[in-house]
């Protein structure tokens, strides 16, 4: 198989020069518009903390309201000054709306193929950089035009988008059916498409890097589970998005040009005149679920991948069964297509289509399933360390199955009749989005700072964050379940008008205390992280004794990233090989003689054929 | 306007969240607060500031309304009797209520702000000298301590209260009124309820502004206000056609609580319009009129501003408040009396009878004495042609644009009777009292003296044809056909 | 500390398992048993599905708690394995079965609800309502009492088309109990979405579409209330639809065939209402002022909400 990285001979002779001095570029093109790949995954986390402390802000405020509905509002209760800083119940559907857009668009699925994405790829197998580094660049910078419209979407006349994320119409689809659905939700299109143009030109170059840029030896079977799972997750990206890119420009057209997609004739909307049409608007909910729905997997995978590298390294041991491990993310990707479905369950669809999406989400659960035995595997008959990446990986992996199970209870339609569109539901995204997918995250800076900055975060501080994160996450979103099965509807401003949810109060109030707790948790982080780049303990090229081949690099890594070039020998988890000798790990790019060589093939195929 | 800075403030909040997250919690909260109306904001500052000091006086702000005795409204009356009294000049007492059923009730309700009146002992007759006379006391409570039993006065007594001396109340309804009013109402109809609330604007139609003191569907002839019973109607059923929603689920007393919290603000505003018709020639208006005219502005405004000081001014004045609320209480109360309400003589000429009454009405209809068609439409779709001529206010100046324009100053169309989506409710007695007295605050005439009774009947009738092709709801039948049948089958 | 980590990693499990084992007890579950038979094959699934799932998570759980364990106080190098074939292929087939079991076991169910040919004999014909969402209540459309509808066609004629003798109500639904009831869901602006928690029924109103749900209420005497001789079945919106979203509350009542026909009547007589003979207006719907508490469940539990 020819891996060779076209690329790297000139590279190569870089490095020669590289070495004493640095390239002569300006502070602009080194650390704004850089195509270095490194910097833009560096900006690309950056940006999505950043992000992470608005979204939280927004998420805040609609805890505050279901805790304490109609009282004095801290922070967001001054625009209603004149009410006494109650807030306004079209206000409370913008936070939410908002709440869901920053954390999907601008921080979990830029954090995850953004920042480590980018940072890792050509790291991991072994490139200088991306393919494209003018167009890995772009894709940064078009983050900004979709926070400048989600932004300006906030003083729009009427206020933000208020429909929702998931922007149904005819509610977002006309302007008179609520204040947000003005100019607010028109920059909120333009907003998610430009932030579905960065992801595109991402995934482009995700593809054709993993595809031809990886290092001698470097095959497919030895790439990293964090690569596997950028590949799969780049290729849902780019045959999920043209449909919401799509979808979002008719529904664009529908708002502004008078076109009729998703509008039905005669409904009579605040006393504006019988509309016009015959369009449907299931139509959007299918084609927006077509992509959203992959987009779960799309911020899920990554971080599976990850844990999978930081698992196998912190528990000293190869990952166990790594192909069934990508398998099972291509099965994860291959049927993350057709269950889309399951979103519209008592949406009124064909009733048979309904039986289809239920039997094909049900299946989706196991290749989740094969995973989490997968790892448990891994940590079976380790010799685990129990620091903070640990800590966020099996964080992980616990959310991930609480998330994973609650999954099944929608799945089957009969009972997602009662459970849809219940607090059950926000209990089970956020398990998944948040519970697993940031706690991967939490663990992967930590596990990738010293690479990034060459200095390590402080681990005691991270155990607390992770101590006040885990138990903030579980009490606020734990009890949430149970107001599910108690008939609490989502997206509702004041759920105690409704005698049946009055006695829910005080747990909301409980789980808003948790929930702030939780958000100022954040801030140990980002300290953490911001501080430990000054002044933290410098490290050397592989702090955790891991296999991988940025280990092998530099830390930081140079212009380049490899000052020798990587020749991959085995697969990326030979922990405790007994070829390693005292060592209990096994770089890959660690060259054995012939002998050993012929021995570790042999162990590597009785380890795959016997228990 | 308040509202139009809204965008402008959330643009910072978007920005600083970040900054906002780690100050959350800190400032102090907002209080909510009564706005005054344009009306009494255009008047030169001191006269502005008089009106809305005599408002705040005799309301309160809304976390401390006032109950004005002298209003016809339902404050909630709780009785009790004292236990204890604080001493000679003190304004505390204990006490214990007089129905135990109510007491635990009461313990959770907040009576701070509430009326008090003294029913027996030796403060009844209490005087405090107020705008240079002797008016009654009026106590308010300060201090409401349901642990320790005990009230708290605004003006201390001069006699020792006895154990055993009775007392009022006046208002925990209405501060459970408030409540409500401000979980349910407050996002349309706004805390002042000027119809102006943080959602407001996006409806349409616009929430009802109660200032003017005007409704539109009542049962109440052309003369008289809004009744209690109309209010609850309204609020328990909404207003179809319009965001007015039904709010059937709430208790009666809640519904009770709403009804008397609205006529109260509704007669806030009102009082605060009565004072301000007085007032012209201290508008701004008056003043560009005068400076149009050629005077100099300043001499204009310095010359209202000794005016506005004099003596006689402030006696008219005050002699304005009184006749405000004697008007308020007249025209208040009259329209909870029986004999305001309109019922006509005689039932309903059943359309399918007398077949002749729908096509009646239509000629009717069509008339040159009703012209219902010149803003109905000929056939009923609201589209007749005075939705397209400019009209005149009541003071003979015309509007800027073509169309029909209510109390409000806000365009309205003329109902499209196809649709069968009727505001005021859809009973033929409904319909029936449309016609009778006229939608208030809109061009929609009362036809009592024009129209006979069953004349009256047959345009209900064609009314409620247009949805149905010409087939009107039958009339309503001594025994229901439901219940025959249903015992038939039994 | 390593101790410390396992414990910490075992205990909230246990917390989790132990909160849905109290939850009942407090209050945090469903509000009161289904009151329709389709709703209680509907909880009978969620049990069934609770009880795997609950397994599983223990089984995994503990699993993952005592490999960690155990991993912690290895000393040695770790145990140089890549994986093993057959275990994969144990936890694929077991748990595939397991899916395929839950997945078909729901169907029949869900093809009772929802499919056309499944629904009760007649009901399609005999609907009760047409019931039209807006922002932000719910308005009914009662055929006139003595209409009766020959087929499909009749009905969709009559959906098309009010009649004159139609009568109507807001935010309050009556239906007969005891026997299936069909109403014609449809939106008059944005999407809705029809939810009885106590029903276990949930359809959205999509617009532009009018579509047939049924149910069937069972009275449970101690969930009667007797001013309204029936059940107060809570009915709240499910779907975003504009800012009052939480303000469309509503209810649906079940009452005995008679009653329910009584209410009709009562419906038709103040819908007629001419106001003649200045008798005050009919006492329409008897104890339309009922607490709802006393009808629905008693909350156990938590303080009823008192917004201060």
């Amino acid at each position: 198989m020819s891996t060779l990285n076209p690329a790297s001979q000139p590279a190569l002779v870089d490095h020669a020069h590289a070495h004493g001095h640095h390239h002569t570029q300006s502070f602009i093109s080194k650390y704004v518009f850089s195509t270095d790949h490194k910097v833009i995954g560096i900006q690309f986390l950056f940006t999505t903390l950043l992000m992470l402390m608005v979204g939280g802000a927004l998420a805040l405020g609609v805890r505050w309201q279901l805790a304490f509905p109609w009282e004095s509002m801290p922070i967001f209760g001054k625009v209603f000054a004149k009410d006494g800083g109650q807030i306004s119940p079209d206000f409370y559907t913008m936070l939410f709306t908002m709440h869901a857009t920053v954390m999907i668009f601008l921080v979990i699925i830029p954090v995850l193929a953004g920042a480590f994405g980018n940072f890792l790829i050509p790291l991991q197998i072994g490139a200088d950089d991306m393919a494209f580094p003018v167009l890995n660049m772009l894709s940064y910078w078009f983050m900004w035009p979709a926070i400048f419209c989600f932004g300006m979407s906030f003083h729009a006349e009427g206020g933000a988008a208020a429909a929702g994320w998931t922007s149904y119409p005819v509610l977002a689809g006309l302007k008179e059916a609520a204040p947000g659905s003005g100019a607010g939700q028109t920059w909120w299109l333009v907003g998610v498409t430009f932030a579905g143009v960065s992801s595109m030109m991402g995934s482009i170059n995700y593809m054709t890097t993993i595809i031809n840029m990886r290092a001698p030896g470097m095959t497919l079977f030895r790439m990293p589970l964090t690569i596997w799972s950028m590949f799969i997750t780049a290729i849902l990206q780019s045959f999920a998005l043209p449909v919401l890119t799509a979808a979002g420009f008719m529904q664009l057209f529908d708002r502004e040009f008078g076109f009729c997609f998703f509008r039905p004739a005669g409904l009579i909307i605040n006393n504006a005149a019988p509309t016009i049409g015959g369009g449907q608007t299931l139509l959007w909910q299918h084609l927006f679920w077509f992509y959203s729905h992959p987009a779960v997997y799309i911020m899920l995978l990554p971080a599976m991948g990850m844990v999978s590298d930081m698992l196998a390294c912190m528990c000293r041991k190869p990952i166990f069964g790594y192909k069934p491990m990508v398998y099972s993310m291509a099965a994860i990707a291959g049927l993350g297509f057709i269950v889309w479905g399951h979103h519209m369950f008592t949406s009124g669809m064909n009733p048979a289509l309904g039986m289809t999406f239920m039997i094909s989400t049900i299946m989706i659960a196991l290749p989740s399933a094969i995973k989490t035995f997968n790892w448990i595997g891994t940590i079976w008959g380790g010799r685990i360390q129990f620091n903070t990446i640990t800590l966020n990986c099996l964080g992980f992996v616990a959310m991930f199955v609480v998330g994973g199970l609650s999954g099944i209870f929608m799945a089957a339609v009969p009972v997602d009749i009662y459970i849809h569109d219940t607090y059950f539901i926000v209990a089970h995204f956020h398990y998944v989005l948040f519970g697993a997918t940031l706690f991967g995250v939490f663990g992967g800076i930590h596990f990738w700072f010293p690479k990034m900055f060459g200095r390590m975060m402080n681990d005691t501080v991270g155990k607390i964050h992770f101590v006040l994160s885990f138990i903030g996450f579980n009490c606020t979103f734990f009890p949430m379940h149970l107001l599910g099965v108690a008939g609490m509807p989502r997206r509702y401003a004041d759920p105690y008008m409704h005698p049946y949810l009055e006695h829910l109060l005080p747990m909301n109030q409980f789980m808003t205390i948790s929930a702030i707790v939780m958000g100022f948790a954040q801030f140990l982080l980002l300290g953490n992280f911001l501080i430990s780049i000054f002044v933290g303990p410098k490290c050397g090229r592989n702090p955790w004794h891991a296999n991988g081949l940025e280990w092998s690099a530099p830390s930081p890594p140079g212009h380049g990233n490899f000052d020798v070039p990587p020749v991959c020998y085995r697969g990326p988890y030979e922990y405790s090989s007994p070829l390693a000798g005292d060592e209990d790990y096994l770089m890959q790019t660690k060259y054995l003689p012939p002998a050993e060589r012929k021995k570790e093939a042999d162990a590597h195929f009785h380890a795959e054929h016997d228990v | 306007m308040a509202r139009a800075t809204i965008p402008v403030r959330v643009r910072w909040l978007a920005t600083a969240a970040l900054c906002a997250v780690a100050a959350s919690g800190c400032g102090k909260t907002p209080e909510a607060v009564f706005v005054s109306s344009k009306r009494t904001t255009d008047m030169i500052r001191p006269v502005q500031s008089r009106v809305e000091q005599a408002v705040a006086e005799n309301f309160g702000t809304p976390q401390n309304l006032y109950a004005s005795l002298r209003l016809p409204i339902d404050y909630g009356t709780a009785e009790g009797v004292v236990k204890e009294g604080g001493g000679a000049g003190s304004n505390h007492f204990t006490y214990e209520w007089t129905k135990p059923e109510t007491a635990e009730q009461l313990k959770k309700v907040d009576l701070t702000g509430a009326a008090f009146v003294w029913d027996s002992g030796p403060n009844t007759n209490v005087t405090i000298t107020r705008q240079r006379k002797d008016v009654p006391a009026e106590f308010q409570v300060i201090g409401y301590h349901p642990t320790e039993q005990s009230i708290e006065l605004s003006i201390n007594v001069p006699d020792n209260p006895e154990p055993g001396d009775k007392f009022r109340v006046i208002g925990f309804g209405m501060q459970s009124g408030r409540r409500l009013y401000m979980q349910h109402c407050m996002h349309c109809h706004g805390v002042s309820g000027d119809g102006n609330g943080p959602t407001a604007r996006y409806l349409n139609p616009l929430p009802r502004d109660y200032r003017l003191g005007v409704f539109k569907f009542t049962s109440t002839s052309s003369r008289d206000k809004v009744s209690r019973e109309d209010l609850h109607r309204i609020i328990r059923n909404g207003i179809p056609g319009t965001y007015m929603p039904s709010f059937l689920l709430l208790k009666d007393e809640e519904l009770k609580a709403i009804t008397e919290y609205v006529r109260w603000l509704a007669q806030r505003g009102e009082f605060e319009s009565r004072l301000n018709a007085g007032l012209k020639d201290y508008s701004k208006p008056a003043i560009d009129e005068r400076e149009k005219k050629g005077e100099s502005r300043a001499d204009v405004e310095k010359e209202l501003t000794k005016a506005a000081t004099s003596k006689e001014f402030i006696a008219e004045f005050d002699e304005s408040i009184e006749s405000a609320f004697a008007g308020l209480s007249r025209d208040w109360g009259r329209a909870d009396e029986a004999s305001s309400v309109i019922h006509p003589k005689s039932g309903r000429i059943d359309p399918v009878a007398d077949a002749a009454s729908i096509e009646r009405g239509r000629k009717l209809y069509l008339s040159d004495k009703t012209k219902c068609a010149s803003c109905h439409g000929l056939g009923g779709r609201g589209d007749g042609p005075q939705t397209t001529d400019v009209q005149k206010r009541s003071d003979g100046s015309e509007y800027d644009k073509p169309g029909l324009f209510d109390a409000w100053d806000k365009e309205i169309k003329p109902r499209d009777l196809t649709q069968g989506i009727y505001r005021g409710g859809r009973r033929p007695i409904d319909v029936y009292r449309r016609v009778y007295a006229g939608i208030k605050g809109t061009p929609m005439p009362s036809f009592n003296t024009a129209l006979k009774e069953n004349e009256i009947w047959d345009i209900v009738n064609y009314v409620l044809s247009v949805p149905y092709n010409g087939k009107a709801p039958p009339a309503l039948k001594e025994a229901p056909v439901a219940t025959t049948a249903s015992t038939a089958e039994e | 500390m390593k101790k410390f980590w396992c414990l910490f990693f075992i205990f909230w499990p246990l917390v989790a398992a132990l909160s849905f084992i109290v939850a009942p007890a407090r209050g945090w579950w469903f509000p009161g048993p289904a009151a329709s038979p389709l709703g209680s094959q509907i909880d009978d699934l969620f049990y069934l599905i609770l009880v795997i799932v609950s397994v599983t998570f223990v089984l995994v759980m503990a699993a993952m708690g005592y490999a960690v364990w155990r991993a912690s106080h290895n000393t040695e190098k770790s145990n140089f394995t890549h994986g093993s074939h057959s275990l994969e292929v144990i936890w694929t087939i077991v748990p595939a079965g397991i899916l395929l079991f839950i997945a078909l076991y729901q169907l029949d169910v869900w093809a009772q609800y929802r499919v056309k040919g499944r629904f009760p004999k007649g009901v399609l014909t005999a609907p009760i309502a047409e019931v039209t969402a807006r922002q932000f209540e719910w308005r009914m459309r009662y055929p006139a009492p003595d209409r009766k509808f020959a087929n499909e066609a009749d009905v969709q004629k009559w959906l098309r088309q009010p009649e004159p003798g139609d009568l109507h109500s807001v935010n309050d639904l009556h239906v007969p109990t005891g026997t299936p009831v069909l109403i014609y869901l449809r939106t008059q602006d944005v999407q809705h979405s029809f939810f009885v928690p106590m029903l276990r029924v949930k359809q959205d109103a999509v617009p532009g579409l009018v579509i047939p749900v049924w149910f069937e209420a069972i009275n449970e005497a101690k969930n009667v209330n007797p001013q309204l001789q029936g059940v107060v079945h809570e009915w709240v919106c499910a779907e975003l639809c504009g800012w009052g979203h939480y303000k469309m509350k509503a209810r649906v009542v079940s009452q005995p065939a008679p009653v329910f026909r009584k209410y009709l009547a009562d419906l038709q007589r103040e819908e007629l209402d001419d106001g003649a003979k200045g008798a005050a207006p009919v006492a329409v719907v008897p104890g339309r002022d009922a607490d709802l508490s006393v009808a629905g469940k008693q909350p156990v539990g938590g303080q009823p909400a008192v917004n201060e």
